[in-house]
C-alpha cells in the first residue's frame, strides 16, 4: 500500500473516530440496551404482572380512546406480545400549537398505568436516534452525521489494517497504549460484520431524511415515492359523517385469520368514528428476517377487508429487511443475546478508540512535557461521555426503584435523574480531573450495579429469589446481567488501581536513579 | 518571516487547503452521489423497464456506500485541484445526462 494513501486513511480514521466518538458511544450504548427494551420496561414496571391478550387489549384500547380522544384524526395502537406486557397508545390532537401526539400506556386491565409510571426501555431506544432535549429532526441529523463518520471510520479502519492477522498475533495485554490498541482492534474485528451492518442499516433506516435531495430531484417529495413503493395509493379522506363502528376486536380476529397467525406490529385507525374510517393492520417482521410485509385495510364502519397490500418492489423489500436486520425484531432469544453482545463489543470499541487517541497522543509528548489544554479537554470529554453515560444508566434503574410510586411527572423525573447524574459526572471530572473520574466512576458503577438485585429485593416482591423460583427469566435475567456488569466494573477498578501502582513504582524508581546519578 | 499564504509551507495555506478538501468531500461528495444516483436510477428504469420508484429506492440503499467511497477518494487524492475538477465534471455530466428527454419520462416533479 502506498505510504501516502495509508497516511491519508489513517488520518481520516483517527479524526472521524474522535470528533464524533462521544456521541457515538452514547448511541452504541443506548442502542445496545434497546435490543432488550421490552425486557427493561418489564423490569421497570414490576407491578404489572398480567398482560391482556391481544383481543382483550384492543377492546380495552378502543374503550380508552373513545373516552379520551373521540375526535382525533388518528389513533395508533401497539398491542402487547410475547415480549411486551403493555398496550401503547398514540393519538393525534389539534392544539393551539398545531398537531401533536399524545400517548398512554395501558396495563393488563385496560387502565392507564398509574403506579410507577415510567418510559422504561423505550426512553433508551428513542434516545439512540432522537437523543433528548432537542427537536427530533436535529437529533436525527446529528446521529446521521455521526453514523456516516462511523461508517468512514470503519471502512478506513479496514483499509489500514490489511496486516490485521499479523497484528492480531502480536497481541499484548495491559501494556499501556499498545494494549488499548489491542482492545480496540479485537472488539472492532471480532464483531466487524455486525458493526458494519448495524451502522449501514442505521443510515438506511433514515434514508429518506438523509438523501432528501436525491428524492426531491426525482420525485418531488418522499411521500409520493413512499406511497408508490408501498402500493398504498388510495388516500383516505374523512367524510365528516359519523357512523357506528364495528368493534375493533372483531376486526382484529379477522386480521389474525387473514395473516395465518403472523404477528401484528401496529394498528392505525384513520378518522375513527367517521363513515370512511379505515383500520390499518400491519404484519410484524418478528417471525422471520424476510417477512411478508402485509398491510390489511379494513373499513371501520362495515368491517370489510378493503385492501390487502404488500410491496411489489424488491428494492423496497430489501429496505424493510435491512431495517429489520438493524432492529433485530425477528431475533429469537439466542440471536438477541448475540446482537446484545456484539453491541457491547461495539460500545467497547468506541470507548477504547477514544482512550487510544488520548494515550497515543500523550505517548508522543517528549518526556516531562506537561499535558496541554487540548489534551485535557479530550480527557475530560472521554471521561464524562463514557463513565458519565454508564453511570447514568445505572442511576436511571435506581431512580426507577427509589422514586415515589405516585410522583407527578414520574416518568420524566426518572429521565431527569439520568441527565442530572450525567451532568454531575462532567462537573466532577472538571473538578477532580479525568483520572479520578475513571476510578471513582467505575467504583460507583460497580456499587450501583452489584447493589441492584439487593435494591430490587428491598423495594419489590419480584426480586431475584422469587423470579428464579418462578422461572421468570425476564426479571431474573435483568438482575443477573446488571450484577455481571457490576463485576466487570470491579475488574476495571482493579485494573486501574494496578496501573496507577505500576506507574507510581516507575516514577519512584526513576527518581531514585536520578538521585544516584546526581 | 511569513511566507506567502499560497506557498505550501505556510500555516494559512495548510488550513485553507484542508477546508477546501473537507468541503469537496462533504458537500461535493453529497452532490456527486445524488447526481450519480439520479442518472443510474433513470438508466436502470429505462433499460430494464423497472419503475423509477423501485430503481431509485435500490440506488438510495447504495448511496451511503457510494458517498463513503467518494469521501475516501477525495482524501486519498494527492492533487486537490485535480480532485475538484474531476468531481465537478462527474457531477455536471451526470446532472446534464439526467435531463435528457429520454430519461425524464418517469419523473414526477
Amino acid at each position: 500500500m502506498k505510504p501516502r494513501f495509508r497516511d491519508a486513511m489513517t488520518w481520516l480514521h483517527t479524526w472521524t473516530g474522535l470528533l464524533v466518538g462521544w456521541i457515538l458511544f452514547a448511541i452504541f450504548l443506548t442502542g445496545t440496551l434497546s435490543f432488550f427494551q421490552d425486557e427493561i420496561s418489564s423490569w421497570m414496571q414490576p407491578e404489572l404482572k398480567t398482560a391482556a391478550t391481544q383481543i382483550q387489549a384492543i377492546a380495552q384500547a378502543e374503550q380508552f380512546l373513545q373516552q379520551k380522544a373521540p375526535d382525533s384524526e388518528r389513533w395508533s395502537i401497539t398491542l402487547p406480545n410475547s415480549r411486551a406486557q403493555t398496550t401503547e397508545l398514540f393519538w393525534r390532537t389539534e392544539g393551539q400549537n398545531g398537531r401533536r401526539f399524545e400517548r398512554a400506556t395501558l396495563d393488563g386491565s385496560g387502565q392507564a398505568v398509574a403506579l410507577r409510571d415510567t418510559r422504561g426501555g423505550s426512553f433508551l431506544y428513542r434516545f439512540h436516534f432522537d437523543l433528548y432535549y432537542m427537536p427530533v429532526i436535529w437529533a436525527r441529523w446529528l446521529v446521521g452525521i455521526c453514523s456516516m463518520f462511523m461508517l468512514l471510520a470503519m471502512m478506513t479502519g479496514v483499509v489500514i489494517h490489511k496486516k490485521i492477522f499479523k497484528d492480531f498475533f502480536s497481541l499484548q495485554f495491559f501494556k499501556d497504549h499498545k494494549s488499548w490498541l489491542d482492545a480496540h482492534t479485537i472488539t472492532s474485528v471480532l464483531a466487524l460484520p455486525f458493526h458494519l451492518m448495524i451502522t449501514y442499516t442505521g443510515l438506511v433506516t433514515l434514508m429518506f431524511l438523509y438523501m432528501f435531495y436525491a428524492v426531491s430531484v426525482n420525485f418531488g417529495d418522499s411521500g409520493a415515492l413512499f406511497d408508490q413503493v408501498s402500493g398504498q395509493e388510495n388516500k383516505i379522506v374523512a367524510t365528516g359523517i359519523k357512523a357506528p363502528q364495528v368493534p375493533l376486536d372483531s376486526i382484529l380476529r379477522q386480521a389474525q385469520q387473514e395473516l395465518n397467525g403472523a404477528e401484528i406490529s401496529f394498528i392505525s385507525i384513520h378518522y375513527p368514528g367517521d363513515q370512511s374510517a379505515m383500520i390499518e393492520i400491519r404484519e410484524a417482521a418478528t417471525s422471520a428476517l424476510v417477512s411478508g410485509f402485509r398491510v390489511l385495510q379494513y373499513s371501520g364502519s362495515t368491517g370489510q377487508l378493503v385492501q390487502e397490500t404488500t410491496t411489489a418492489f424488491s428494492s423496497e423489500k430489501v429496505r424493510r429487511t435491512l431495517i429489520n436486520l438493524h432492529s433485530g425484531r425477528f431475533a429469537d432469544p439466542v440471536l438477541r443475546w448475540l446482537y446484545f453482545l456484539s453491541g457491547v463489543m461495539g460500545t467497547v470499541m468506541v470507548a477504547t478508540g477514544l482512550l487510544l487517541w488520548s494515550t497515543r497522543r500523550k505517548a508522543r509528548l517528549p518526556a516531562g512535557n506537561r499535558v496541554g489544554l487540548n489534551m485535557k479537554l479530550v480527557d475530560w470529554l472521554n471521561a464524562g461521555a463514557v463513565i458519565g453515560l454508564t453511570l447514568a444508566v445505572a442511576v436511571y434503574f435506581w431512580a426507577n426503584r427509589l422514586l415515589p410510586l405516585q410522583l407527578a411527572d414520574r416518568a420524566e423525573w426518572e429521565i431527569r435523574c439520568f441527565f442530572i447524574s450525567w451532568g454531575l459526572t462532567f462537573i466532577y471530572a472538571a473538578v477532580r480531573g479525568a483520572q479520578a473520574v475513571w476510578l471513582d466512576g467505575f467504583k460507583l458503577t460497580a456499587a450501583l450495579l452489584l447493589g441492584l438485585p439487593l435494591l430490587n429485593y428491598l423495594t419489590t416482591d419480584r426480586h431475584l429469589l422469587n423470579s428464579m423460583l418462578q422461572s421468570d427469566w425476564v426479571m431474573a435475567g435483568f438482575d443477573l446481567t446488571c450484577f455481571a456488569f457490576g463485576l466487570l466494573s470491579l475488574l476495571a477498578v482493579k485494573h486501574l488501581k494496578n496501573r496507577a501502582q505500576t506507574k507510581a513504582q516507575a516514577t519512584q524508581n526513576q527518581h531514585r536513579l536520578q538521585e544516584h546519578a546526581g | 518571516m511569513k511566507a506567502s499564504p499560497f506557498q505550501p509551507d505556510s500555516q494559512l495555506y495548510n488550513i485553507l487547503s484542508m477546508l477546501s478538501r473537507l468541503m469537496l468531500a462533504i458537500v461535493g461528495g453529497y452532490l456527486c452521489t445524488v447526481a450519480l444516483i439520479t442518472l443510474t436510477s433513470r438508466l436502470i428504469s429505462l433499460l430494464f423497464g423497472i419503475e423509477l420508484a423501485g430503481a431509485l429506492m435500490g440506488m438510495l440503499l447504495l448511496s451511503f456506500l457510494l458517498y463513503s467511497l467518494i469521501i475516501m477518494a477525495v482524501f486519498a487524492a494527492t492533487r486537490l485541484g485535480r480532485a475538484w475538477l474531476l468531481l465537478t465534471l462527474i457531477t455536471a455530466a451526470c446532472a446534464l445526462l439526467s435531463m435528457l428527454p429520454a430519461l425524464n419520462a418517469g419523473v414526477i416533479q
